[in-house]
């Protein structure tokens, strides 16, 4: 007997999702910071995804993702239809979509295709799910010599998601409260503030910031 | 050429193409085939509680595959995997046709191996199952394992027949692209 899959949701959400399409409107919520499904963590967005530009909604465009190595950061540009592999432990960035230096301990698989005829593309970011004592770094480089001036390390594979995305908040204010933190103890330039990845939780100076860098 | 003085930082996997090799991508194996708007959809077809379950062709689908769960890609390969690794499937639209993906985390400590085997088309008994050893010759090897598997059980009758109830199952399909 075979019989075909249909999605009513009308069960939690974590009794649905190994029967369910996550690329559904009606999943694609839950994936929309980062979900932890099995041992993957999952994160899906819909974006205006072309050729050549990947652009939020609220963010502007993001396609460039900075990968800081030991000759400086290579720019790497985001197309469509390719997957884009992140060795571990790579500082990156995405400007204008995260204001500090992600770290982590585990690789980074990128995916963005476009969408049916006048409607977004999707963004996808898959990663394994960390455990034990992995986890994931906020950094912060000086803009001009790229000296590592703060680093916040955070113990996702015994802690959850849920610690990434507070201590991403507590990082970023302190950082920018404190300009000693941000001053380069090499070069003495004064680099800019930070801003998380939510865009909806910015301060007033953070959506500044978040315009510039 | 990446040389020892090379720092990788990240590489570039196409996303389609007409390929059917396997690729290592740090924690992942992927495969990824194009196919044109003439042919047939890649269909998922897992077993859930001993049921057949038919996923939904649909332009745009990702679909997680669960550890443990037996599943086949109708279409593409004809034996029912099980794996100890997460598996995701993945569907898009494009005006050339239809990309696939199949995306498997070999990164999880727990993922050694998949089982490769066929269930009786009459009564849903296991009729031949067979432990691949995937950590030690990776998804591209135990693929090439399962393609072994595949012709020894075409070639012998008695193979497909079931000891529960002697229905004989139907020859299969080989593995991948190759096969159709």
């Amino acid at each position: 007997m075979s019989f075909r899959a249909e999605l009513v949701i009308d069960e939690p959400l974590e009794k649905v999702l190994d029967d369910s399409d996550f690329l559904d409107e009606r999943m694609i919520k839950a994936f929309s910071t980062f979900k932890s499904v099995g041992s993957n963590i999952f994160g899906i967005r819909r974006r205006a995804v072309s050729s050549d530009e990947i652009v939020d909604p609220r963010k502007g465009n993001i396609s460039v993702l900075c990968e800081l190595g030991p000759n400086g950061v290579n720019r790497h540009q985001f197309t469509s239809n390719s997957f884009h592999v992140l060795a571990s432990g790579v500082p990156h960035r995405v400007p204008h979509s995260f204001g500090y230096w992600h770290i982590n301990d585990m690789e980074e698989l990128f995916l963005k295709f476009a969408g049916a005829p006048g409607q977004d593309g999707y963004s996808l970011v898959i990663m394994r799910r960390p455990t034990g004592r992995e986890g994931e770094s906020f950094a912060s480089y000086c803009e001009s010599c790229f000296t590592l001036m703060y680093e916040r390390r955070v113990a996702t594979g015994r802690f959850g998601l849920g610690e990434f995305w507070r201590a991403e908040r507590e990082t970023v204010a302190a950082y920018n409260a404190d300009p000693k933190l941000r001053t380069c103890p090499e070069c003495g330039h004064l680099n800019p503030i930070g801003y998380v990845w939510n865009a909806s939780k910015d301060t007033p100076e953070e959506q500044q910031a978040r315009t510039q860098w | 050429m990446a040389t020892q003085r090379d720092h990788v930082l990240s590489y570039d996997l196409p996303f389609g193409g007409a390929s059917d090799e396997w690729t290592r991508a740090g924690d992942y194996s992927i495969w990824t085939r194009s196919r044109g708007p003439e042919a047939a959809p890649l269909t998922l077809c897992k077993r859930v509680e001993g049921q057949l379950v038919e996923v939904a062709d649909k332009p745009y689908a990702m679909h997680n595959i669960p550890a443990g769960t037996p599943h086949r890609i109708a279409g593409l390969f004809g034996f029912w995997r099980t794996s100890e690794g997460d598996t995701v499937f993945l569907v898009t639209t494009t005006p050339q046709g239809r990309n696939y993906a199949l995306i498997v985390n070999t990164g999880s400590h727990a993922y050694k191996s998949d089982r490769v085997g066929w269930f009786c088309p009459q009564c849903n008994a296991a009729i031949a199952e067979t432990v691949v050893p995937t950590r030690r010759i990776g998804v591209d090897g135990a693929w090439r394992e399962a393609g072994k598997l595949v012709d020894v059980f075409n070639a012998d009758a008695a193979r497909r027949t079931c000891p529960g109830c002697a229905a004989v199952h139907p020859r299969v399909e080989r593995e991948l692209e190759r096969s159709s």
